[in-house]
């Protein structure tokens, strides 16, 4: 059981690192970015080409790969944000959703072109670390806390910064932060940059501990909004607790019922969980 | 003057009605006499100036087939249309095919398309190759569901079919009458490595674990089968979905039972994905048998990969038929046998076709099945013949990942190394 229990931990921590990116952009920018996936997949594709010139550790490939991403980012609030950015909120809500989801599929072609259908799987060799008879696997064990570093430092810079503050003034109110001297094009720009650079990093801590279709980045997409939901639209604690939860109950419910229950399982817990949040809140 | 017919009244009208009437007879009796004559001298001249229809001498033998160039098989056969390309220009360069009903070498000529590793779209590619292309004999797409849809064209049509690899039963058990397959059904797909455990004694236990789809499904039921009249008993059984992604459970379920051997039948990218978990979590059985344990697999695990034991059709050193063609081909195709282990049974399907229509002696499609179902002929993977529903006698033999070489470890007459397992060396 603690086997499984550390596996879900693992699990999680992905989950966690791919909701908070999801839920950073929404929070700021008003922006349900579907692509954030397909983002998270661009990342491991990259990562299993780079693995066939030089052997990077995942974390050396991050820290190479942090400006590209965010680079992408900022292209990719010229695709979804800045053309809609006239428009009403739940306008531009709608009309970023259908863009971005137009991003999504074109990508998962162009995924499938470029590096077939094969799943990408970007393992490194790693010691297994055997603690009381429980088997910790070491590259596991990193992944897990670079990635609770990751969501710390994304948590710190939100809160420390200047650059990290005026996103929080433009999530809270973005015609009074405007009025404070903040430019909402270039702060919203910035946002998308760091939720692509976290979509980033979660792709290439995925795909170094499971193999991740060349087509899943819908599915991570669909899987994050609904950590996201669960856990708070537009905070980061709450999703990255949630994202610890999910990795938990998948893995329990494979060793308690069958692999095939998994999702059946999960999405129940999920809904019913939302059902029950929304009629306490009602009382 | 005459009188028109509408001014015409009473009697003369009548007698100039039964004039007309008597003209258009005429007309009509001398235009079918001409069209008779004309039809018969077409005839005649078509009968006279053509050679019987046995004798005509086609110009090409055309071989019919589509390959997942595209899809999900892509990544297992994507470049095979090369294969059969390379073969071609191999017997070629050596004259062709003898026919005997015209009494000379027929160059081979393969027409392939693309299925995208998808029924329908590759039996829409079957009636094509039939219907427009004219294909005299057909050889199977990759995999058991698409050989299903696939081969519907060619029984509708009546078209003799080689599948190749698509082992479910479920394929041979309709009632087709133009389909045979090289290969041997699913259940019997490991029968070979069940009896070298069988003679080696040393293996009591073994734990399952499946890919619930068709083939990894139909491989399982028959090992479960074949272990346990080789004595063993199953102690842990893990039907797990396709993408399945986190082992952990399996593994510690696995863990717990220590069986002696941990069977894996699955496709490829999943029998990656597990095996590398069950590396990290320290799983440890005697041994580890994947049937599908081919280049793919090596690479991606590495020195993890080191002593799994899997199926192969063909290694090097086997001494069956014709290798040295085989090299030629895989030579001039580019292909690598450790990155698509499927090739040895494409071989067999072209050395079967081959030998079907040098038999036959004949182009003829009913013939063309008559030698089929009753041949029996040397391939590189051993004798290929067929049973009365059409599935081969072609069958992997269990080989064995040894300093990174695969070997063909039973039985003992054509190994090519010998076994290794726990005590194997004292």
């Amino acid at each position: 059981m603690i086997q499984v229990l550390i596996s879900g931990l693992f699990l999680g921590s992905v989950y966690a690192l791919l909701a908070v990116g999801l839920s950073l952009a929404f929070g700021i920018m008003g922006v349900l970015n579907l692509a954030h996936g397909s983002l998270a997949v661009l990342a491991a594709i990259l990562y299993k080409k780079a693995l066939f010139l030089y052997p990077f550790s995942p974390w050396t490939f991050c820290a190479l790969t942090t400006p590209i991403f965010l680079g992408f980012g900022f292209l990719l609030h010229l695709i979804i944000v800045a053309p809609f950015r006239n428009l009403s909120l739940s306008s531009s809500l709608v009309a970023s959703l259908i863009a971005s989801l137009g991003l999504a599929l074109i990508l998962e072609d162009l995924f499938v072109w470029w590096q077939g259908w094969e799943p990408i799987s970007t393992h490194v060799t790693f010691t297994t670390f055997n603690v009381w008879g429980i088997k910790i696997p070491g590259l596991r064990a990193i992944l897990l806390g670079m990635a609770a570093l990751t969501i710390g430092l994304s948590t710190l810079f939100l809160k420390k910064t200047d650059p990290g503050r005026s996103m929080r003034a433009l999530a809270q109110d973005k015609e009074a932060a405007s009025l404070y001297g903040i430019d909402p094009d270039f702060t919203s720009m910035g946002a998308l940059g760091l939720a692509t650079i976290l979509a980033g990093i979660a792709g290439i801590f995925y795909s170094s501990l499971y193999p991740l279709g060349p087509r899943e980045g819908l599915d991570l997409t669909l899987k994050a909004l609904f950590i996201v939901v669960a856990g708070g639209m537009g905070n980061l604690r709450g999703p990255a607790v949630a994202g610890l939860i999910l990795g938990f109950i998948e893995s329990f419910a494979a060793i308690l019922f069958t692999y095939t229950s998994t999702d059946t399982i999960v999405y129940s817990l999920l809904v019913g969980y939302l059902v029950l949040k929304r009629s306490g809140s009602r009382q | 003057m005459l009188t028109s017919y509408a001014q015409a009244k009473g009697p003369s009208r009548l007698r100039m009605a039964l004039f007309l009437g008597g003209v258009k007879m005429k007309i009509y009796k001398n235009r079918a006499f001409f069209l008779s004559f004309i039809t018969i001298l077409a005839l005649v001249t078509i009968i006279f100036f053509s050679k019987p229809a046995s004798a005509e001498s086609p110009k090409e033998i055309r071989i019919g087939a589509t390959v997942s160039m595209s899809g999900k098989f892509s990544t297992e056969i994507g470049p095979f249309k090369n294969l059969m390309e390379a073969y071609a220009t191999a017997i070629n360069t050596r004259g062709g095919i003898y026919v005997k009903s015209v009494g000379k070498r027929i160059p081979v000529k393969f027409i392939v398309y693309d299925d995208k590793s998808d029924g329908p779209t590759a039996r829409k590619f079957y009636e094509r190759l039939i219907s427009v292309d004219k294909a005299d004999i057909l050889l199977g797409p990759y995999s058991s569901p698409v050989t299903f849809a696939a081969s519907v064209a060619a029984e509708d049509n009546k078209v003799p079919f080689i599948a190749i690899c698509a082992n479910s039963e479920k394929v041979y058990n309709r009632g087709f009458k133009w389909i045979v397959c090289v290969i041997d059904a699913a259940p019997r797909y490991t029968h070979r490595y069940w009896d070298m455990i069988k003679a080696e004694g040393w293996a009591k236990t073994v734990a399952f674990v499946v890919e619930d789809t068709l083939h990894p499904q139909g491989v399982y039921r028959g090992a479960k089968k074949l272990a346990d009249s080789a004595g063993l008993k199953e102690v842990s059984l893990n039907v797990l979905p396709a993408d399945t992604h986190d082992f952990t459970a399996a593994i510690v379920k696995i863990q717990k039972e220590s069986p002696d051997i941990v069977f894996v039948s699955a496709n490829v990218p999943f029998s990656i994905a597990f095996m590398r978990q069950a590396r990290e979590l320290a799983l440890n059985p005697k041994e580890f048998h994947v049937i599908h344990h081919g280049g793919v697999f090596q690479k991606a695990l590495g020195a993890g990969a080191e002593g799994v034991v899997g199926q192969s059709y063909w290694t090097q050193g086997m001494n069956y038929g014709n290798p040295e063609l085989f090299t030629e081909v895989m030579k001039r195709s580019g292909i690598s046998l450790d990155d698509f282990p499927w090739a040895p049974a494409y071989m067999m399907a072209f050395e079967t076709a081959t030998q079907a229509i040098e038999r036959a002696g004949s182009l003829d499609r009913k013939k063309l099945l008559t030698t089929l179902k009753h041949l029996k002929v040397m391939t590189i993977g051993g004798v290929v013949s067929f049973s009365e529903n059409g599935v081969g006698t072609i069958n992997t033999y269990p080989s064995q990942i040894i300093n990174g070489q695969y070997h063909i470890i039973w039985p003992p007459d054509i190994a090519t190394a010998k076994h290794e397992y726990p005590g194997s060396k004292n």
